[in-house]
Parts: structure tokens; sequence; C-alpha cells
């Protein structure tokens, strides 16, 4: 392919075709936060659920820093995995386990030596809206890292699809002048909010 | 000048895609940014993203029983000169409530200590991860200011856009002959990865 021009459409419509769910997933989820007000879940929705309560004994450490460790720990011994966040929260250990569809919440008993388990209904905004706001690599597996990095995949297509795109409609010798309207318009309004919120 | 309904579909994705270029710029650095936190937190060192003190001084006020969190903090900016788009964390009658003031290019914290009659300002200091990721989560319409609304609306045309560029992508993808077995073959990799990996994670 030694036309550029080729090179930079076919470029701009294969890494499109590629992305195509993910560019759709992020414009329905953008569409939700932008309207929260109305997609807020109901009070019966964020209800936690009971999955199981069991007695176990497990020393965890002190500090902050061995708290990662310990929550994996926990995790492993019931079968359970993915990305986490831990919190300590006077003598209990809370461990929230992400995951799209089923989030699950652990808590662990410091005193009382007991572990629950409980999970929450889950709604298509909510599950949009974690998709949305999932980033990061290193939290749970190849799986999670591969998410991670077709989000940066996605961000560096967007950056081509911007240089493409902006080359495309300069060679389009016709639409010059309304595509400079339409792209400095674009920057201004930016600079005017920006200045202005 | 006659424009077929595929020349209409192809000028509809490329005008829009112009207007709207400034924020998908925005939108693919802040990612990045977001993607790989740690990283650009140890690049920028232990100050980034934090607030310093800017200034300390007496706020003397009595509000009504009724006054809400919201219009104590909107009249404490006005006195400041900081007027704008903000957050209060904090209810009415408690000693202390924190107003969040979100500009685009500067976030002020002002805590306000009501019964020492003082405010505290603090400003986080400009860094542009902060500006862009800034950028990135402003969304919504409940802020009563017009700009703030503006935005919104921005944002709300991003997602037409967007929803358009796919359905656009595959009607253009569908008439150029060469690339439909390709581009096919990648639309269902990318899809089957969707997949994937929403059922997995």
């Amino acid at each position: 392919m030694k036309n550029p021009n080729l090179l930079f459409r076919r470029t701009h419509l294969y890494l499109g075709m590629i992305l195509l769910p993910w560019v759709a997933m992020y414009a329905v989820s953008t569409f939700l936060l932008n309207h929260g007000e109305h997609f807020r879940p109901r009070p019966a929705d964020q209800q936690w659920r009971l999955l199981w309560e069991k007695d176990y004994a497990f020393e965890v450490p002190p500090g902050n820093d061995a708290l990662r460790d310990a929550a994996r720990r926990i995790l492993a011994d019931h079968g359970l995995s993915g990305a986490f966040g831990v919190q300590r929260q006077g003598q209990r250990l809370v461990i929230n386990v992400q995951n799209f569809f089923n989030p699950a919440r652990v808590t662990y008993d410091l005193v009382g030596k007991r572990i629950r388990a409980e999970t929450r209904r889950h709604t298509a905004p909510e599950v949009l809206i974690r998709m949305h706001e999932r980033t990061g690599y290193g939290r749970g597996g190849l799986l999670h890292d591969l998410w991670a990095f077709v989000v940066d995949l996605f961000c560096v297509t967007t950056l081509v699809w911007v240089g493409t795109g902006v080359y495309l409609w300069w060679k389009i010798a016709g639409v010059r002048g309304w595509g400079g309207l339409a792209l400095g318009g674009g920057f201004a309004t930016l600079l005017v909010l920006l200045l202005t919120l | 000048m006659k424009l077929s309904p595929s020349k209409l579909i192809r000028r509809a994705h490329m005008y829009l895609a112009l207007f709207l270029t400034p924020w998908m710029l925005i939108y693919a650095l802040s990612g990045l940014v977001l993607n790989h936190g740690q990283a650009v937190r140890t690049f920028y060192g232990a100050k980034f993203g934090q607030f310093e003190k800017v200034g300390e001084q007496s706020y003397t006020a009595v509000f009504s029983a009724d006054a809400d969190a919201r219009m104590i903090g909107a009249q404490i900016l006005e006195h400041l000169g900081l007027s704008g788009t903000f957050n209060v964390q904090g209810q009415p009658n408690q000693p202390r409530l924190v107003i969040n003031r979100n500009a685009a290019f500067a976030a002020h914290r002002i805590t306000y200590f009501r019964n020492e009659n003082r405010l505290l300002i603090e400003q986080q200091a400009f860094s542009a991860p902060v500006f862009v990721n800034r950028a990135h989560f402003r969304h919504g319409y409940e802020q009563p200011f017009l700009s703030a609304k503006i935005w919104a609306v921005v944002v709300d045309l991003a997602v037409v856009g967007m929803l358009f560029w796919v359905l656009s992508g595959v009607w253009m993808w569908w008439e150029i002959k060469p690339a439909r077995l390709p581009g096919a073959l990648l639309a269902l990799g990318g899809g089957g990865l969707f997949g994937l990996l929403l059922a997995t994670l």
C-alpha cells in the first residue's frame, strides 16, 4: 500500500472495525453518566444479598502495605478472584471484588473470626458504567491486563483517528473551508467553555 | 450541488469529527493518564494533584436554619470571587463544610469552619494530567451555570457523534468492496474479544 492516502483511509477504517464495540460502549455509558440523575440505581438495587457466611481465621498483618496481599489470600482461600479494593474499617476488613456483572463484597470480622460474601443485583447502566470506568494494569491477571491494553489501544487509536481524519479532510480541497470552520469552531467553543467554567 | 446519501454520510462523519476533535483529544489523553495512573504519579512526584494552602481569612456570616449546603457554598464562593461550578461535602449544620470549586484550569478547595468563622483556601497545583482528567470527568446538567450546561450539551453531541461514527463507519466499510473481508474479520475479532472480556471480567 504505497499510496499514503489509501494507507491512512484503511488504517482509519480497520482500527474502527476492531474497536466498534468499545466505541459503542463508551458512547452509551457516557450518555448514562451525562444524564446520571435519570439512571441512578434504586435503593432496592443497591441492597447486598448474602451469598455465604462461615467461620474463618486469618491473621491480618498491621498496616496498609500488607493489606493487598492479605486480601488476595483471603479471596483465594474462598475461590474468589479478580480486581479488588480493600479497606480496613475498624475491626472489619471489607474487600470489594470488581466484576462487570456480579460485584462481590467480602467482609471479614477480625475479632469474631467470621467471613461473609455478598453480591448485588446488576442493572445494565451499572454494568456499562463499570466498563467505562475500568482502567489500569496489574489488577488481577492476564484478562484484566488485556482490558487495560485495549483501553490504551482505544486511546492511541483515537489520536490516530484525529491525525488521519485531519489528513484526509485536508486532502479534499473542496471541503477545506467548511472543515476548517468546524475544526476551528470546535477549538473556539472549547476555549470559551474552559475560560468560563 | 446534489449530495448522494453516501456522500452526505461521509461529510456528516467528517464535520462532526472535526468539530469534536478537541474533546476527543482530551478523552484520549486523559484515558492514557487514567490507565497509567501510577506511572504518572511517580513521574510528577509526591506533590502531584495535591492541594496547597493559598490563604486563610475570617468569614462572619449567619445562615438561616433552612439554608442548604449548596446555598452556603455559593455565597462563600461569591464572597471570594470564585463563583462557578462547584460541589459541597458536608451538611449545612455541621461545623465544617468543604466546597470544591472546579474550574477548568484551577481547582480550589475551601473549608468553612463555621464555629470559628474562618475560611481555609487551598488550590490544586496545575499539571497537564490533572487538567485533562478534570475536563474528562466534567459532565451532567446539574450545575446551574450556562457554560456547564453547554459543556453537557457537547458531551451529548460527542455521544451522538460516536454512535454516528459507528453506524456511518459500517456503512462506509460496506461500500468499499476490497475492504469487506478484512474489515469483517477485524470486526469479528474485536467483537469476540469484547464478548470474552465482558463474560470473564
